[in-house]
């Protein structure tokens, strides 16, 4: 704990989750997403078979009319990719615990935002949750709102996640594994 | 202080090289020629080779080696060769950390880019504005950042405090710390480059454009492209999203909260593309080392 922001350890079991990015490891390793705005990082672990995965969301729901060119990016299509990956390396879908964070938003005005307002942020949080749901994913913790940007790492081996605010402490979100 | 006090004891201030001005205007004119435009080019040894670098990459597949700028200038189009012109002249002292904004290094030019990318995105889809101008405006939205970061070095976290508690915008702390803030300082920096005024005004009004007034499409577009880059996270800092969004700005221009978002998809995809086109290699591989 304690890293500045926006520097991060980059060693060989280190990885960046870039934009509509899922990623899964089995074992060891840690996964980062450097900077989430009103995107979100989600985590998710299935602490028995010690698969984790991340995906990095950027939009909340796929257009019908548009098939993505990734699927990571909408909220809708990226998480049940994001499972799949996680059965593929052994993961059972029963067993799976997630925590996410991001869905930061711009300063409002004295008004109330209409419906007409851009509002990423909230819209991918719904999208999430309701993902989640459908899938049947607990969901243990989350960091979300503000208008701040955040830095998350999700250590796959035990299971912590952390988040740090721009300019702020690195701090615990979530122990998906229980192992601490 | 005044605003020129503090730029006066600013060191390292950011430039505009004069060969890169020159091309924006002659690009501007309809009397522009591919000899025209190669002659502004060759003043500049970095230009130069940038667009004979580009000209050659394998992106255009060309048969065999282009060796004159000026047959650069037809194979690429001066649009591009416009757009690569600017990105060279801003690239050095966009690639710096500025630690009053909380941004590492090339984190200012990856949300500059995104702008510039996302202007452009916006303007062919609203018809509203050229799109290379839409371009050029998006790049260089930020500059005022450049010279004002050393000033807020110390200051981030009381800033982005006062804006949360007071529910403010960064740009408002600035104006109340300093008497202006980063857009006013980008537009004195854009005014004494002598940039055309179209520029000087999204400088100097992408954070307010109602107080542009109305028909200042440029300024619409790029608060537009600003919010949906800062949104997908393209170069945040320490500002994060602290920053009003302009619905006005947003119906001027026709378009919808969905249709932005569609844009921003269109964004996110073809970001790294595009970066690949317009740095060369060793840049590229600098910047994602990053």
């Amino acid at each position: 704990m304690g890293r500045p922001w926006g520097e991060s350890d980059m060693s060989n079991t280190n990885s960046l989750v870039g934009m509509s990015d899922i990623q899964v490891v089995k074992g060891e390793g840690q996964l980062t997403i450097p900077g989430l705005a009103a995107g979100i990082g989600l985590c998710a672990l299935d602490a028995t078979a010690e698969v984790g995965g991340m995906v990095h969301i950027v939009l909340p729901i796929s257009p019908t009319d548009r098939t993505p060119g990734r699927v990571g990016m909408y909220a809708n299509t990226a998480l049940p990719a994001l499972l799949d990956m996680m059965e593929q390396a052994g993961a059972q879908r029963d067993r799976v615990r997630a925590a996410f964070a991001g869905g930061a938003q711009p300063v409002t005005g004295d008004k109330a935002e209409s419906a007409q307002s851009l509002q990423i942020g909230v819209r991918n949080i719904e999208a999430v949750l309701k993902a989640l749901t459908d899938l049947g994913i607990p969901l243990t913790d989350q960091d979300t709102g503000g208008h701040l940007a955040r830095r998350l790492v999700f250590s796959v081996d035990n299971g912590v996640v952390t988040v740090q605010m721009a300019n702020g402490p690195e701090r615990l979100l979530s122990n998906l594994g229980g192992k601490l | 202080m005044t605003l020129e006090a503090i730029l006066k004891q600013t060191t390292d201030l950011p430039t505009f090289p004069a060969a890169a001005l020159a091309v924006l205007k002659e690009t501007s004119s309809a009397d522009a020629s591919a000899n025209s435009i190669s002659k502004h080019i060759t003043q500049d040894q970095a230009l130069t080779a940038r667009v004979l670098r580009l000209a050659n990459s394998a992106y255009y597949g060309l048969p065999r080696q282009v060796m004159d700028v000026s047959e650069s200038v037809i194979v690429l189009g001066t649009r591009t060769v416009r757009n690569l012109c600017m990105v060279a002249a801003t690239y050095p002292w966009m690639s710096r950390p500025l630690p009053g904004y909380g941004l590492e290094p090339y984190h200012l030019w990856v949300n500059s880019f995104s702008v510039a990318l996302g202007s452009k995105l916006i303007a062919e889809r609203t018809g509203a504005a050229q799109s290379d101008s839409a371009f050029t405006a998006g790049l260089l939205h930020n500059i005022g950042k450049v010279a004002l970061s050393a000033w807020l070095e110390n200051k981030l976290g009381s800033v982005q405090q006062i804006a949360q508690a007071e529910g403010l915008s960064f740009d408002e702390v600035e104006r109340r710390m300093f008497g202006f803030d980063h857009a006013e300082v980008g537009a004195f920096l854009a005014e004494r480059w002598n940039l055309p005024k179209p520029y000087v005004d999204v400088i100097r009004f992408h954070h307010q454009p109602e107080a542009c007034g109305a028909g200042s499409p440029l300024v619409d577009i790029t608060h537009l492209a600003d919010h949906l880059s800062m949104n997908l996270g393209f170069g945040v800092g320490g500002d994060g999203l602290l920053y009003r969004f302009s619905e006005p700005a947003m119906s001027e221009l026709g378009l919808t909260a969905g249709g932005l978002e569609e844009l921003g998809a269109e964004l996110s995809e073809t970001y790294e593309k595009q970066e690949k086109l317009f740095l060369d290699n060793e840049s590229a591989s600098e910047r994602r080392a990053a």
